[in-house]
C-alpha cells in the first residue's frame, strides 16, 4: 500500500508545489474563468438569455467546467515538459507503479480545478444562482469526476507528444469544441437540429447536464431538454473509468 | 554483482532496416568497484543503459545482480540529462524522490555521510535552479543513493561538468562506491575517468572489445609513447614500421610510436627529414589501446572533424 500512496502522494504534492510557485500560472489560471463569465455574462445580459434564464447564470456552472477543463490541459502539459525535462525518466526508473504517475496528475488536476472552481464561486452572488448545500457538494463530486477524466484524456494525449506547443493546439482544438458543443455556452434546446445531433453524441454534454442539473438544485433553473440523469450518470461513470483505464495501460508500455 | 549475459537488441524502425544496437554482450561489474562502460557514438551504450535501467524490454540475454532480476527500489540511476526540478527546494527533491521509493524524508533523515561528501548540507533549502551545473550533479547522485540501492547505474555523468567538478565528483562517487560496496556502472565518453576506474569495458558497433583494469590494458604500450604531429604520415608511419616501432594512426595528422624513445624517433626523422609540427613522450590512454583495438577513435579528433 506505502509502495503504491507515497509515490502517488509525492508527485501530487510536487505537481501542486510546482503550480503554486509559478505566479503567473496562478494569476491566469485564477483570472481567466473570472474574466470569461464577467463579460460574457455582462455582454449578454440584455440580449440573450438561455433556457428562459440569464445568460449569466447559465454561462456559471458551464465556466466552472472550463476551470476543470484548463486545469487538466495544465496539469497534463507537465507530462511533456517532465519528459523534456529529465523528470520523468527519474520516475519511470524508480519502483513507484507507472499508475501512480497517471493518478497523481489527474488528482492534482482535479485539486486545482477544485481550487479555482471555489475561487470562482465567489461570484456566486452576481450569478443569480441561489446554490443549495446538497446542490454544492453534489456538484463538486461532480467537477471532482469531470477533473479526473479530463486530465486522463489530456494525459492520454500528452503521454506520446513530443511538443508543449503541438500539445496545446491539439488540446484547443478538441476540448474547447468539445465545452461549447455540451450545452455549457449554449443549451441543446434552441440549438440547430443538426447542432443537436452532434451535442448528443458529445460524452461532455451528459457530463455537463448533469453537473448543471445539480449546480441548479434548488434554485429554479431549469436544464430543458436535458438527458435522463441515469444515462448522464452512466456516460460520466463510463467516461471517467475508459479514460482513466486507456491512460493506465499507456503507461504500462515500455 | 552485475550480470549482463549475451544481451542483443535489435530496434525496428518503421521506414528504415533494422539496427542491431547490442550483439551479444556478456560482461560483470563487482561490488566495490566502479567499472566504466566506454565506446563511441552508436557503439550501444545508451541501449545497454536502458536495459540495465529497466527502461527498455530485454529482447535477448538477462540482467542479473547477485543472481537475480534487478529489482528497481535497489537499483540508483544518475542520467546524463538533470532528472531534477528546477522549481524545487534540494531537499523538496530529495524527498519526492524518497517518496518514489516508499520513504517518508524529513530533514533529520538525511544520512549526514552522503550529504556532508557531497557538500550539500549549506544547498538543501536552495532552489535547484539556483545551483551551479557541478552542484546539481551532486544532487542527482545524492537522489541516486538516498535509497541505498546495491547497483548504481550513470550515464555521462560528467556532461557538461568542467575538470575541476569532474575530478570531485568522480573521487566522491569512488569513495562511497568502496564505502558501501555499491556496484557502480559508470557508461562515459570521458577516458580520462574510466582510465582511472577499477575496471574498463570498450564497446564498439554493439560488441564488447576489451574487457579489463586500466593498467592490463595499456600494459602492452609500455610506460611511455611518442606523439607527432605531421603531414607526412604514411611516409613516417612506414618508416617507423621499418624501423621496428609499431606506429599506430591517432587522426588526420597524428602517429603514434609505441616500443621507441624518443631518441629513437628523433633519428627515424632525422633520416626522413620529415616535416614535423610537434613531437612528445607521453603516457598511453585508453584512447590509444582503443584505437589500437578497432582503428579509430572514441572522440573523433578536432583534425579529423576538420578533414571530414
Amino acid at each position: 500500500m506505502t509502495a503504491f500512496v507515497l509515490p502517488t502522494y509525492g508527485l501530487w504534492q510536487r505537481d501542486l508545489r510546482h503550480f503554486l510557485r509559478q505566479r503567473s500560472r496562478v494569476i491566469g489560471a485564477v483570472g481567466q474563468p473570472f474574466v470569461i463569465w464577467i463579460f460574457l455574462a455582462a455582454g449578454f445580459r440584455h440580449s440573450m438569455q438561455a433556457a428562459g434564464t440569464e445568460y449569466g447564470t447559465w454561462l456559471f456552472p458551464g465556466v466552472i467546467l472550463l476551470i476543470a477543463l484548463f486545469a487538466a490541459i495544465f496539469s497534463t502539459i507537465s507530462v511533456i515538459e517532465d519528459r523534456r525535462s529529465g523528470f520523468l525518466q527519474g520516475v519511470l526508473t524508480s519502483p513507484a507503479p507507472r499508475t501512480a504517475i497517471v493518478l497523481s496528475k489527474m488528482l492534482a488536476g482535479t485539486t486545482i480545478a477544485l481550487a479555482q472552481a471555489l475561487i470562482f464561486m465567489v461570484l456566486l452572488p452576481f450569478s443569480g444562482v441561489s446554490l443549495t448545500l446538497p446542490g454544492f457538494l453534489l456538484s463538486m463530486l461532480l467537477l471532482a469526476a469531470a477533473g479526473m477524466m479530463l486530465t486522463a484524456l489530456g494525459f492520454i494525449m500528452a503521454w506520446r507528444m513530443e511538443s508543449t506547443q503541438g500539445f496545446h493546439a491539439v488540446m484547443n482544438l478538441l476540448l474547447l469544441p468539445l465545452w461549447m458543443l455540451s450545452g455549457a455556452f449554449f443549451p441543446l434546446e434552441g440549438a440547430a437540429g443538426w447542432m443537436r445531433v452532434i451535442m448528443q453524441l458529445n460524452p461532455l454534454y451528459y457530463v455537463t447536464s448533469l453537473f448543471q442539473q445539480t449546480f441548479f438544485l434548488g434554485s429554479g433553473v431549469e436544464v430543458p431538454g436535458a438527458p435522463a440523469q441515469a444515462l448522464s450518470l452512466a456516460v460520466t461513470a463510463g467516461l471517467l473509468f475508459l479514460l482513466t483505464f486507456i491512460s493506465l495501460r499507456m503507461v504500462e508500455q515500455k | 554483482m552485475l550480470t549482463l549475459t549475451d544481451i542483443a537488441h535489435t530496434y525496428t524502425p518503421r521506414k528504415a532496416d533494422d539496427v542491431q544496437a547490442l550483439r551479444g554482450v556478456t560482461l560483470s561489474a563487482q561490488p566495490g568497484e566502479v567499472t566504466a562502460l566506454v565506446g563511441p557514438n552508436g557503439s550501444g551504450k545508451s541501449t545497454l543503459f536502458r536495459l540495465v535501467t529497466g527502461t527498455l524490454a530485454l529482447q535477448q540475454g538477462s540482467v542479473t545482480m547477485n543472481g537475480a532480476a534487478v529489482r528497481a527500489s535497489r537499483l540508483g540511476v544518475v542520467f546524463q540529462s538533470p532528472a531534477l526540478d528546477e522549481q524545487l527546494t534540494v531537499f523538496e527533491n530529495l524527498r519526492t524522490h524518497a517518496m518514489l521509493y516508499g520513504m517518508q524524508l524529513r530533514p533529520v533523515d538525511l544520512p549526514a555521510d552522503l550529504i556532508d561528501a557531497l557538500g550539500l548540507g549549506e544547498m538543501l533549502h536552495s532552489r535547484v535552479s539556483a545551483l551551479s551545473g557541478g552542484y546539481r550533479r551532486r544532487v542527482e547522485l545524492a537522489k541516486a543513493l538516498l535509497p541505498e540501492p546495491d547497483l548504481l547505474v550513470l550515464d555521462e555523468p560528467f556532461t557538461g561538468l568542467d575538470v575541476t567538478v569532474r575530478d570531485t565528483f568522480f573521487r566522491v562517487l569512488r569513495e562511497i562506491t568502496a564505502r558501501r560496496g555499491l556496484t557502480t556502472l559508470l557508461i562515459t565518453h570521458e577516458l580520462a575517468v574510466a582510465g582511472i576506474c577499477d575496471r574498463v569495458v570498450l564497446l564498439e558497433s554493439g560488441a564488447i572489445v576489451a574487457d579489463d583494469t586500466p593498467a592490463r590494458l595499456l600494459g602492452e604500450f609500455g610506460t611511455s609513447v611518442v606523439e607527432i604531429t605531421t603531414s607526412d604520415i604514411p611516409a613516417l608511419e612506414a618508416a617507423l614500421s621499418a624501423a621496428g616501432a609499431t606506429a599506430l594512426r591517432l587522426h588526420a595528422r597524428g602517429l603514434l610510436a609505441k616500443s621507441m624513445t624518443l631518441k629513437e624517433v628523433l633519428a627515424v626523422v632525422d633520416e626522413r627529414d620529415s616535416r614535423i609540427e610537434d613531437m612528445h613522450m607521453r603516457r598511453p590512454t585508453l584512447e590509444d589501446y582503443f584505437i589500437a583495438r578497432t582503428g579509430h577513435a572514441i572522440l573523433m579528433h578536432d583534425e579529423d572533424r576538420r578533414a571530414a
